[in-house]
């Protein structure tokens, strides 16, 4: 099967997939009671604003309602939000009436992106490494704590990893800021609790996948050209460790984008999560839609990718 | 798997034949339990939830303080006698807040894990064993559960029926069932088309017959395992949606509200954050060995 | 002797053992042999003979932890078995080359053929990276693949199973080895690819001057291939001749219960008779002759005294047993 039907079935697919989440968190809102210009806050704004009394603010809740097309049926404002959103044009908030979701959503994923980024980067780059190092030294101290770090890793929410690293590098060393954004060293323990699972994930995953991929025949061929055993891990088993790779890290990624969402909340970070926090708290409907279905996209996109990327690299391996 | 069990199986287990060790469900109960206890880490951890069970169920005995009761006095106090963990900048006492926390936890995971598979066991045995149309239709809407992030949906359940003990464990509850949905589909698949099944049926044997006494048995060991991963898990969830404000309300404790006000007070009292998050994390992490040692016993997934 | 005479290997009382759990076991127990320069030798023998365990342990490509090793090996003079890892990794691939029983699993599966094979050559220094790949289609072409440029860029699933063969001689020979060892070369292929492939390395060894140690459980395919044939038994010699003493007058009951077990063998008038019984598990070897429990003609010495290799019908045939016929 080729690449490019592949690719326009899954595309499809995933099309119909956001769609019902969208529908899905229309549905959901619209039940849920109390809504945005019912909430604490934004009444006392608008009596604040609105000296003029009941009648005025009985006007601007029609104009709103209008704006936002709420005063059609839900399943006409579903089908205006998807129609919008197919060409990334999402309207503005209520909560920043004046600005379009799609610049805020823009400049807040760029944010989570880059935390979720480097801490996928981290799991590569220290998650090989020791998953190598667990396997040549199999059952031996190394090995046995490597690996259960690695399981304290998996099993320990990210949150709490936050907490763990905030008290030991900010509160006891005092060397790293507890949170906020924008300077370089505020990416460090983002990134590493986000990051922590992946690392011990990918560790795991390298350390078993070489010593199954080290009882393959073909390991004995290599042995039987001359090559030495760093070589034979290196050009043979780590090798063919690294193509399976691909599809673990596309769990991992929807794994830290969710995760993003507790770890801005913790290090006041402002991404996509802190957005779609805020948004839920506020009942502003647009912009958690939106935010849903653009976490939803990101996950759904990255594992179109990561498919396709390891049928790129195995050979063995057709597209269904 | 299988080559496994046999390495691990004792004499008694072998002499029970691999098809018994296969198709045995409850038959080999006794047997299931010798294996698990020769997984010590899991067995340490058994004993610990165990303990952390009967302490939480008997908080309102055991805990030494109520976890409403302040007392200005010894607010942020570190570790005595009088209270092991601290107290909090209200003077409520660290250690009997986190046996509440507990309480609440197992209160939410074992309920949210109940209604989940309650829904999940249902809806993927009738699709699974009438298969056709209503098969396709309701693993389309598996699909979909799949596709929705699964934490994002928890927070819009929350928004949309508000927060508090009853609705966590139900949200955490509908976000999860479709896992188990899937396993109880597949697992009636794969029984049924067994050869055992297939003569059941030409017998003549009733269709609730054929579940009770020959597919029943051969899901209960996947679905234990699930249980157990699908407990910290949701756990997990709890303490994560209480520690961004959308979990229990407090004063009602949870670990992860004992957490987010911990981190109000990290720089001076760094233990109102270390104890809990201890605390949940070795809880965490006993249930994690437990649902390894089950998994060993059970095969996997 | 004549100076080109001197063995390429001489293998002296080798012996192979394995710490396990349930003991001691015993792979090989006194192998000997001299291989000759142009010459092919067959180990025959049922699967656990200890025939593919003796050449890989030589050669240092068993690994497993509890293994212990007795004897000589000596290739070109140099002891084998004395050599570490690096010392090992020098000659293999160089001046020892494999072909090995399953050629699909033994490559590869994610590297295309052309640099798997190239892989070797570049090592030991036998290619430039830049003359490499004209080195391989080449060597592809000797060894009898069509369209070699093309199948360079072939990754192994692609191949059929005799090509694949093919391409796992032809990275053997890339070196130019003096040696080739053949581990159940053809036991994975079709019959008909069998003897393609088995011609193809008789022509190899004719062009390049190699010897050859063969490996299998084949007895036909022994005898037509190879000068002199060594029969194993649960670790030890039962017989070792050359192909012709071992048709005209094999003395051992084992090689000719081979013999009779042979559907290819079998001769008009004369009945196929499976060996009864198997082979015994290593770790608990029954006293006396290794083969007693399974041989017709079995009497009592042979339950308590172990046969040693005398000199049969003449200074070249060899046979380890009380009551050769």
């Amino acid at each position: 099967m080729n690449l490019l039907k592949f690719f326009a079935k899954r595309i499809v697919s995933i099309a119909i997939s956001l769609a019902a989440v969208v529908a899905i968190t229309f549905y959901l809102m619209h039940a849920a009671p109390g809504n945005f210009l019912e909430m604490q806050q934004v009444r006392e704004a608008m009596a604040a604003l609105d000296s003029k009394g009941k009648e005025a603010q009985k006007q601007y809740e029609v104009e709103f309602q209008k704006r936002y097309a709420l005063d059609k049926p839900i399943y006409m404002q579903i089908g205006i939000f998807l129609k919008n959103a197919a060409t990334f044009e999402f309207g503005p908030s209520f909560v920043n009436p004046n600005v379009p979701i799609e610049q805020l959503v823009r400049e807040k994923f760029s944010v989570t992106l880059q935390v979720v980024a480097i801490g996928l980067i981290l799991a590569i780059l220290i998650g090989i490494p020791l998953g190598v190092i667990a396997a040549l030294r199999k059952n031996t101290v190394w090995d046995y704590s490597l690996m259960g770090l690695s399981m304290i890793g998996q099993v320990i929410p990210s949150f709490i990893i936050a907490v763990g690293l905030i008290v030991l590098f900010a509160v006891v060393l005092g060397v790293l800021p507890t949170s906020g954004w924008g300077q370089c060293n505020h990416y460090i323990l983002p990134s590493l609790a986000i990051g922590a699972a992946p690392i011990a994930t990918v560790a795991r995953f390298i350390r078993s996948s070489i010593l199954e991929t080290l009882e393959q025949d073909f390991i004995r061929t290599a042995y039987s050209k001359g090559l030495r055993e760093s070589q034979v891990i290196a050009s043979h088993a780590l090798r063919n460790s690294l193509i399976p790779l691909v599809t673990v890290m596309g769990p991992q990624f929807s794994f830290m984008l969710l995760g993003s969402v507790l770890v801005e909340q913790i290090f006041r970070i402002p991404g996509l999560g802190s957005l779609f926090v805020s948004a839920a708290q506020l009942r502003d409907y647009p912009m958690l839609v939106t935010s849903t279905l653009i976490f939803a996209a990101a996950i759904m996109l990255v594992n179109l990718a990561v498919d396709v990327i390891y049928a790129i690299l195995d050979p063995r391996i057709k597209l269904e | 798997m299988s080559k496994a069990d046999t390495q691990n199986a004792d004499v008694e287990a072998v002499g029970a034949g691999p098809e018994q060790a296969r198709y045995g469900g409850s038959v080999g109960f006794f047997r299931d339990i010798r294996r698990f206890r020769r997984n010590k880490p899991a067995v340490a951890s058994l004993i610990y939830i165990i303990v952390l069970f009967i302490v939480a169920f008997l908080a309102d005995w055991v805990a030494p303080f109520h976890y409403e009761t302040t007392s200005p006095a010894h607010a942020l106090e570190g570790s005595s006698w009088r209270h092991w963990f601290g107290t909090d900048e209200l003077g409520r006492d660290l250690f009997s807040r986190i046996i509440y926390s507990a309480r609440n936890a197992i209160i939410v995971s074992f309920g949210s894990v109940l209604i989940g598979l309650l829904i999940g066991a249902v809806i993927g045995a009738i699709s699974g064993y009438y298969g056709r149309w209503l098969d396709i239709l309701v693993m389309r809407i598996v699909d979909i559960m799949f596709a929705f992030p699964q934490f994002l949906l928890l927070i819009i359940l929350v928004t949309a029926m508000g927060r508090g003990l009853m609705t966590m464990f139900i949200a955490i509850g509908i976000t999860s069932w479709a896992g188990y949905a899937r396993l109880v589909r597949g697992q009636i698949l794969s029984a049924k088309n067994n050869d055992y099944v297939e003569a059941a049926r030409c017998l003549g044997s009733k269709d609730g017959h054929i579940i009770r006494s020959y597919i029943a048995p051969n899901i209960v060991g996947p679905i234990i395992v699930a249980v157990s991963f699908g407990i910290p898990a949701a756990m997990m969830a709890e303490s994560a949606m209480s520690l961004i404000g959308m979990g229990l309300r407090p004063p009602m404790p949870s670990w992860g509200n004992l957490i987010s006000s911990g981190m109000m007070q990290m720089y001076g009292f760094p233990h109102l954050v270390l104890w809990p998050s201890l605390t949940f994390g070795l809880t965490l992490l006993a249930f994690t060995f437990i649902g390894d040692g089950l998994r060993e016993v059970y095969g996997k997934e | 002797m004549e100076r080109n005479d001197a063995p390429i290997l001489e293998v002296q009382d080798l012996k192979v053992a394995f710490q396990t759990d349930t003991g001691l076991l015993k792979a090989v127990d006194g192998l000997d042999f001299k291989l000759r320069p142009g010459e092919v030798l067959g180990i025959v023998g049922e699967s656990g003979s200890g025939k593919s365990v003796s050449m890989l342990s030589i050669t240092g490509l068993i690994k497993k932890e509890g293994r212990e090793t007795g004897g000589k090996a000596l290739f070109l003079g140099r002891d084998l078995l004395k050599l570490n890892a690096d010392g090992l990794a020098k000659i293999l691939g160089k001046e020892i080359g494999f072909v090995f029983q399953n050629p699909m699993s033994s490559l590869n599966p994610t590297l295309r053929i052309g640099p798997q094979i190239a892989e070797g050559m570049l090592l030991h220094g036998k290619a430039k990276r830049s003359e490499v790949k004209d080195m391989v289609v080449e060597l592809l072409n000797k060894v009898g693949i069509r369209e070699p440029a093309m199948r360079y860029r072939a990754y192994p699933h692609e191949l059929s199973g005799g090509m694949r063969q093919r391409v796992m001689i032809a990275m053997a020979l890339s070196c130019g080895p003096k040696l080739l060892i053949a581990d159940e070369p053809t036991t994975a292929l079709d019959v008909t690819v069998e003897k393609q492939i088995l011609e193809l390395m008789m022509q190899m060894k004719d062009d390049l001057g190699l010897s050859i140690i063969m490996i299998t459980h084949n007895l036909p395919v022994a005898l037509n291939y190879c000068d002199r044939v060594l029969v194993l038994y649960a670790g030890r010699m039962m017989e070792k001749g050359s192909a012709y003493q071992l048709v005209s007058k094999a003395g051992h009951p084992y090689t000719k219960a081979l013999f009779s077990s042979n559907m290819e063998l079998g001769r008009k008038g004369i009945r196929i008779e499976p060996i009864k019984g198997n082979i015994p598990p290593l770790t608990q070897l029954p006293e006396g002759c290794r083969f007693h429990p399974r041989c017709p003609a079995a009497k009592d010495k042979c339950r308590s005294e172990a046969p040693v290799l005398l000199q049969a019908t003449d200074d070249s045939h060899f046979v380890s047993c009380h009551f050769p016929n």
